[in-house]
């Protein structure tokens, strides 16, 4: 099955917009340009709107707490424990969550969803995209991309009220070093038996991660608001030689200059709420502005449900507003994202060889009274 | 509109089955075998099986949120103080519950809707015609349809939980007894402010409302007994799960009794004499006045013609058994006459099965509120 | 011997007019007419109708006891723990409750009984017939082993109240890893110090015993999927409320399914999809589908009910019939033992005085291993 979808503006993140055409097959980009030689057994007539890659909301926690169902469905932290790597959010992700519908709507078609922020090691993420399909398994793009951590205020405010350790910046970073630490010495005792021929019993599900993490087959996602959070992050990286990705990063522009060495990108947002918490104080949508200016690899991301995934686009708007710029800010919703979730041959972009992942919209995609008219999942679209 | 529905096998219920048509009128039963007239739109029953609609006496739909979250959506029990009669259910209802659209799939078309049974005196009832054209309020019966009160294990144990007020069965009655004497001390004073509590019982004490009355043990039975002796009130008895150990004291009262859930495990102690004959026990005693209930959500709405065959099935006449869910359950009420037989001049509320009523696997086809198809099968499908 | 003459027969999917024999409290044989010897007792059963003895896959009877309140009769949960594969059904069933005395007076001739579902690993289950007064004479001994799993609400319910791990479905999948993983480790390692708990985790991975898991919603089942496969092992789907949601996805599945209990109201979240037509959509996906009451939800005196309800769907009635018969013997692994009336089987048969789909029709008589045990009147005088 072959589709070619004329009358768009193609807006495929790695050229200029222009008018033009794309061919897709087997739900891949088979051509692109002003004109398509390839024929089709159907052809999509784009109103003259804008085709755009769907958008990456790279740190998000949608269909963790589907909408609208309350403690039946409230998965997103497993708040009984500050180590909780052996948790997966592919176990608790509810495919027929509202809101991913919604963010279709919104242009967001692929999420990373990640274990909340209350535990120091919190889980494994994974990457879906949007079906309609009430199935997780029809969504999966890719499993256990990244273990979950998290510093500063949540974890000592879950962990203080039982008077568990951490009660303190200093139990995270502690507890963190712990984890990675016992997973050392489980590589070891690994290579210990591997060595002496004998038979590995001694398997353990958490410590297994730790040994992704220290083999830098998956990076920490290590959510960080304020600068000394972030360069304890950066300092742990140092330490155990692992890869990260700092999550949030509302104090960036404090620490630009160490980010910015270190060479870690950063999951920027969500900035479109309320100071609800003191390490929030410093929040602003400049932060794009400098992320850009630095050549820092950044993402722009709602954290849904904190705001809905439905209208990240808008906080990408309100950076521009900021002074950000534009190009750049659909970058850190496309390319950028798919950079850091290691799915860029697939998503980010408008090219050839890369997934139909595609929004037709019928105005600019910051302008809040636009909206996608036609997917490639769902075709032309109801609100 | 005028319509005629023929060929089917008609079950007034309240005469003797027969094969023929009905006119309906402006949403009521005109005519028995009325002649055929031109340009009036026919209905062809297919020879299959016309009952009146089903009357529920006792459910919770609406209060108790069908498909929704556990907690968010229960409105049945103000368990915060032992003596509630100003709660209301109307008020507690979800008007676009899926219960009612699971009542009417299933032929139930009158639905009395009471609070639960958490407290000594829950609040009152409020009967509604389960018809989904009419606005909500439109459907509204009998907008106060009974106060409900409750005896035995529940209200001790919500009580001693929440607000500290019942630990024994004794405190039940003596809670229930002193807001008795409360209302008629407040009606003597001279100078009193309105209020609501006690004018509510008054009504009871008056004649006004009906005291419906959740019992299960025998004993319980006979304390309400004795307390509405006290004070003169008139009481039907829900639930009744032990009258069959005391069907004389019933029958010699001619207490309209509402038995059912028919259909639980013996899960609290209080219904561990329950049985699937009380039914045919009582009618063999000369109670007449018997209904069914289902309790919904407590079981599924859909059972309640089905306890009905399994009273038929433990020696209950199914001349009874068909009263015990149409035209009973609508007297106790004071809906008689309107609802619960096919005669002429009532509500038009009818539904048309492949099989008899009494026949658990039949289906429900049609359903017609007030004249008007309000279900049809084929299209919707069952809700089981 | 004893000789049964007379009745209409369930055998083969029909109702046959035959007289069989039995001995040794099996089935011996089948003939339109059967003449008795000296030595043989004689039932006549003309006007009767003889079936298969009933069979519920998914029942708690004896360990939740019926009329006896809430906490004294209730061993169904051991809530101290989220994994407990060491404890077993047998160790808390009463033989005597009258749940188990209701299955075998209304039909139902063999129940398996498991743990509850408030633990990610509930215990072992067991298959027993109704009738006994000691459990251990009432197992059948030929079912395949059962270790009880639980996905979903009733887990981060019973947990999160607790405020203790598993307390949201993220971990739910994560319990059960680790306990298979610690089972892994336990085969391997030559030195293990041997525990009840760890050999049955071993079985479901030597593939010796099935795993039951209860789950209601379409993702939990996902996920059950997924870790099955990882550490591969059998499962049986219990409840399984939305499957049908997905035909097609069902279909990949090729597990057993054990539906129900249907008749049921909103009581909670986990049984918004349940209905009588799931049995349907399933059947048609060409899955092997059971019925359970889940007594005392929905209590075995009542076990017709459902066949009622789902009668309305107008299947084949006989289809409906090995939802309570011989697709839960194939679901235990004891169909060459009973679920059906053929010869060689045990002599588990219920004589009913109409059609058992009639609600006026009464179970006059229960047999198991060819002896009366029950019947509809012997409440009457219990």
């Amino acid at each position: 099955m072959r589709k070619k979808i004329t009358n768009v503006t193609i807006h495929s993140i790695v050229q200029k917009p222009y008018k033009g055409e794309l061919i897709v097959e087997d739900g891949k980009i088979a051509e692109v340009g002003k004109t398509c030689s390839q024929s089709a057994d159907e052809v999509i007539d784009g109103r003259g709107g804008l085709c755009f890659p769907g958008f990456i909301d790279a740190h998000s926690h949608i269909g963790l707490s589907a909408e609208g169902y309350g403690f039946e469905y409230d998965d997103s932290n497993e708040m009984t424990n500050p180590v909780t790597p052996e948790v997966r959010t592919e176990d608790a992700f509810v495919p027929t969550d509202a809101a991913l519908k919604e963010a279709a709507l919104g242009g967001v078609l692929v999420h990373c969803v990640l274990t909340g922020s209350a535990n120091p090691v919190g889980g494994l993420g994974f990457i879906v995209r949007y079906t309609p399909s009430n199935l997780t398994g029809d969504k999966v793009v890719q499993r256990d991309i990244g273990l979950k951590m998290a510093t500063g205020e949540n974890p000592k405010r879950v962990y203080g009220e039982k008077n568990q350790m951490p009660v303190t910046r200093m139990g995270t970073a502690a507890v963190i070093r712990k984890y990675l630490q016992d997973g050392k010495n489980y590589i070891e005792k690994k290579a210990k038996a591997q060595k002496e021929e004998r038979p590995f019993h001694d398997t353990d599900l958490k410590l297994e991660i730790a040994e992704k993490v220290l083999k830098k087959l998956i990076p920490a996602r290590i959510h960080c608001h304020r600068a000394e959070d972030m360069l304890t992050a950066l300092r742990i990286k140092e330490e155990f030689d692992i890869r990260i990705v700092i999550e949030h990063a509302t104090e960036y522009l404090k620490v630009r200059e160490e980010i910015k060495k270190s060479g870690v990108p950063v999951i920027l947002g969500p900035y479109m709420c309320s100071r609800s918490k003191v390490e929030l104080k410093d929040m602003t949508y400049k932060t794009y502005k400098g992320a850009l200016e630095d050549g820092t690899l950044f993402a722009c991301i709602s954290d849904h449900p904190v705001f809905p995934s439905q209208v990240l686009r808008l906080q990408a708007g309100m950076a521009v507003a900021y002074g950000a710029d534009e190009a750049g800010m659909f970058r850190a919703l496309t390319i950028m994202p798919a950079q850091i979730l290691g799915i860029e041959k697939d998503f980010g972009s408008i090219e050839k060889g890369k997934q139909s992942s595609l929004c037709i919209w019928d105005g600019h995609p910051f302008d809040s009274r636009s909206r996608v008219i036609w997917n490639d999942q769902d075709g032309w679209t109801t609100l | 509109m005028k319509w005629i529905l023929k060929n089917a096998i008609i079950h007034p219920v309240t005469s003797e089955t027969f094969r023929g048509s009905i006119l309906i009128d402006k949403g009521k039963i005109a005519q028995i075998n009325p002649a055929e007239r031109k340009g009036t739109k026919i209905f062809d029953g297919g020879g299959l099986h016309l009952f009146p609609g089903i009357v529920e006496e006792h459910c919770h739909i609406g209060t108790h949120g069908e498909k929704t979250n556990q907690t968010a959506d229960q409105d049945t029990n103000e368990w915060s103080e032992p003596i509630t009669p100003e709660m209301h259910a109307l008020d507690g209802i979800k008007i676009y519950d899926f219960g009612f659209k699971m009542a009417l799939a299933n032929g139930i078309t009158t639905l009395n809707i009471f609070p639960g049974s958490g407290s000594p005196i829950t609040g009152i009832g409020v009967a509604l015609k389960n018809d989904p054209s009419l606005r909500f309020e439109e459907r509204i019966l009998i907008k106060e349809s009974g106060l409900k009160m409750a005896f035995g294990e529940n209200p001790k144990s919500v009580h001693s939980k929440t607000s500290k007020t019942i630990q024994t069965r004794m405190a039940t009655a003596a809670l229930i007894r002193k807001a008795f004497q409360d209302a008629l001390n407040y009606e003597k004073k001279a100078d009193k402010e309105y209020n609501r509590r006690f004018e509510i019982l008054l009504r009871v004490l008056k004649g006004e409302l009906t005291a419906h009355v959740h019992a299960h043990r025998a004993d319980d039975i006979q304390t309400i007994i004795r307390i509405a002796d006290e004070f003169q009130f008139k009481i039907h008895l829900e639930h009744a799960t032990e009258s069959h150990l005391i069907p004389e004291i019933i029958a010699q009262r001619q207490i309209p009794v509402a038995i059912g859930p028919m259909f639980t495990a013996k899960y609290k102690i209080e219904v561990n004499n329950r049985s699937l004959r009380t039914p045919a026990i009582l009618e063999k005693a000369g109670v007449k006045d018997l209904s069914l209930i289902t309790d919904h959500p407590v079981i599924p709405i859909w059972n309640l013609p089905i306890e009905a065959s399994m009273a038929v099935h433990y020696g209950l006449s199914e001349d009874l058994a068909l009263r015990s869910i149409t035209i009973n359950p609508a007297r106790n009420l004071g809906l008689d006459h309107r609802i619960g037989s096919i005669e002429v001049g009532k509500d038009a509320d009818m539904i048309l099965l492949d099989r008899e009523l009494l026949d658990p696997t039949h289906r429900v086809l049609y359903v017609w509120t007030n004249g008007t198809l309000s279900y049809d099968t084929e299209k919707e499908g069952m809700v089981l | 011997m004893l000789i049964v003459k007379g009745a209409q027969i369930w055998k083969d999917r029909d109702l046959k007019r035959l007289d069989f024999s039995v001995g040794e409290g099996k089935i011996a044989a089948f003939s339109p007419s059967l003449l008795p010897g000296p030595q043989d007792e004689v039932l006549n059963l003309s006007g009767h109708y003889v079936y298969p003895g009933l069979i519920d896959p998914h029942t708690h009877v004896g360990l939740l006891e019926e009329t006896t309140g809430n906490f004294a009769g209730d061993d169904v949960n051991e809530t101290t723990s989220p994994a407990t594969a060491g404890v077993r059904a047998i160790d808390g069933i009463n033989p005597l409750d009258p749940g188990i005395r209701n299955a075998c007076n209304y039909g139902v001739t063999t129940v398996c009984v498991m743990p509850g579902s408030a633990n990610v690993i509930g215990g072992e289950g067991v298959v027993i017939k109704t009738a006994g007064k000691s459990v251990d004479t009432m197992v059948v001994s030929s079912a395949k082993k059962i270790v009880k799993m639980a996905f979903g609400r009733n887990i981060t319910w019973t947990w999160s109240k607790k405020e203790k791990y598993p307390s949201t479905r993220l971990a739910v999948g994560a319990v059960l890893r680790e306990k298979l993983n610690a089972a892994k480790n336990y085969m391997a390692n030559p030195e293990r110090v041997n525990t009840y708990e760890m050999e049955v985790l071993a079985n479901l991975l030597k593939k010796e015993a099935i795993a039951r898991i209860h789950v209601a919603n379409l993702e939990d089942i996902e996920t059950i999927d997924r870790i099955t496969r990882e550490y591969e092992i059998d499962y049986v789907l219990d409840h399984a409320s939305a499957l049908h949601t997905n035909p097609e996805y069902a279909k990949t599945l090729r597990v057993p399914v054990i539906l129900g209990p249907l008749n049921v109201a909103g009581k909670s979240f986990q049984s918004y999809d349940v209905t009588c037509a799931s049995v349907k959509v399933l059947l048609e996906a060409g899955l092997l589908v059971s019925v359970m009451s889940d007594a005392p939800v929905i209590p075995l005196n009542l076990v017709r009910l459902q066949m009622f309800l789902i009668d309305r769907y107008r299947l084949n009635r006989a289809d409906i019939l090995d939802l309570f018969t011989e697709n839960p013997a194939k679901t235990l692994g004891i169909e060459k033992q009973t679920g059906s009336l053929d010869v060689g089987k045990d002599a588990d048969f219920i004589v009913l005085d109409g059609d058992i789909f009639d609600y006026r029709s009464h179970v006059r008589s229960t047999y198991i291993y060819g002896k009366a045990c029950g019947g509809e009147d012997y409440e009457m005088d219990s």
